[in-house]
């Protein structure tokens, strides 16, 4: 009996040790991890928070149509015309200002959308490449793209394109060398140029209102 | 971009009083600069206060000294007659930099700063 009585006592401390240990370990995580849990649920309520109750509404026409949204600060006016308007003919190219990709007309005005916040657009009248034809009747600088090959991937266009009417429209393609300079916001990885000056000296040249 | 408040200022003063009373704000106006570092988050106000609707985008001579306002866009002051006239080199400047779709949305202020 005192054999089973000493070994029980043995098994004691063993099993004290060992619970001991877990419970030191489970209080130690408990201890650390609230902080990196608390800033993971934050942030997860942030973003949750932030759809519930930091969206702005922004009033704008697109194309000639109004529109209501609902966004975020954040929302660049690029992310607007794509993800929540379903505009896709305007495309991200560097997401940065550099490629010109994104170009569309705010009252008026040649921008970009990538770098323009869409909140700051409320009241504002937007241009996309959608917006240019008039149904099905093309508008002169696209057909003027088709007739000289001015796109060949076709990823710039769109953007080449919004520039180019803005150009003529600013009285800025009266020479090569004019046209070169002030469509030098808008990069082509396929080199096509040349052409694009050709479409863009034919519509000047045709004038009329474009 | 992480996110941030809002707000769009009424007046210079309301302008300058919110940028006053919270240190993690910033103006906004053509936002080429900024947008473009708060997209990398080399930048992190966290608030945006626009003051692009601010009337101070007049050019204009006042006994022989032009001013320009800090909210006049590059584009515009570069075109403008005025400015052709008395300081081409300014007008050359400007059109040598950025690019036309940018020179469309910058400003005098935001350019200098």
């Amino acid at each position: 009996m005192a054999n089973e009585k000493s070994r029980e006592m043995g098994k004691a401390p063993h099993n004290a040790r060992r619970n001991f240990l877990k419970q030191s370990s489970l209080l130690t995580a408990l201890a650390i991890a609230p902080p990196a849990l608390m800033r993971a649920a934050d942030k997860k309520l942030d973003e949750a928070g932030a759809r519930l109750f930091e969206q702005k509404l922004l009033e704008l026409e697109i194309n000639g149509a109004q529109h209501q949204f609902s966004v975020e600060p954040r929302v660049t006016l690029l992310d607007l015309l794509r993800e929540h308007a379903h505009l896709t003919g305007t495309k991200k190219g560097c997401d940065f200002g550099q490629c010109g990709a994104c170009t569309v007309h705010v009252d008026g005005k040649r921008v970009l959308s990538c770098l323009s916040l869409a909140i700051m657009q409320n009241g504002k009248k937007v241009t996309t490449i959608e917006g240019l034809a008039d149904g099905d009747k093309l508008h002169p600088m696209q057909e003027a793209f088709i007739k000289h090959d001015g796109f060949q991937c076709g990823y710039c266009t769109p953007g080449q394109i919004m520039s180019a009417v803005a150009c003529v429209r600013e009285g800025h393609a009266n020479t090569d060398d004019n046209i070169r300079e002030y469509m030098s916001g808008n990069i082509c990885r396929c080199g096509a140029y040349p052409n694009i000056v050709d479409a863009i000296k034919e519509v000047k040249e045709k004038g009329g209102t474009i | 971009m992480i996110n941030f408040d809002y707000v769009k200022a009424s007046s210079q003063k309301s302008a300058i009083e919110a940028l006053a009373r919270d240190a993690s704000s910033k103006f906004i106006a053509g936002g080429t600069n900024l947008v473009d570092l708060m997209k990398k988050g080399i930048e992190m106000p966290e608030k945006l206060i626009d003051i692009s609707d601010l009337p101070l985008k007049s050019i204009d001579e006042t006994n022989g000294t032009i001013r320009i306002g800090a909210l006049a866009l590059n584009s515009v002051v570069a075109e403008n007659k005025l400015i052709q006239l008395k300081l081409p080199l300014l007008s050359l400047a400007l059109k040598a930099g950025a690019s036309p779709q940018l020179r469309n949305m910058a400003t005098t202020g935001g350019n200098i700063l």
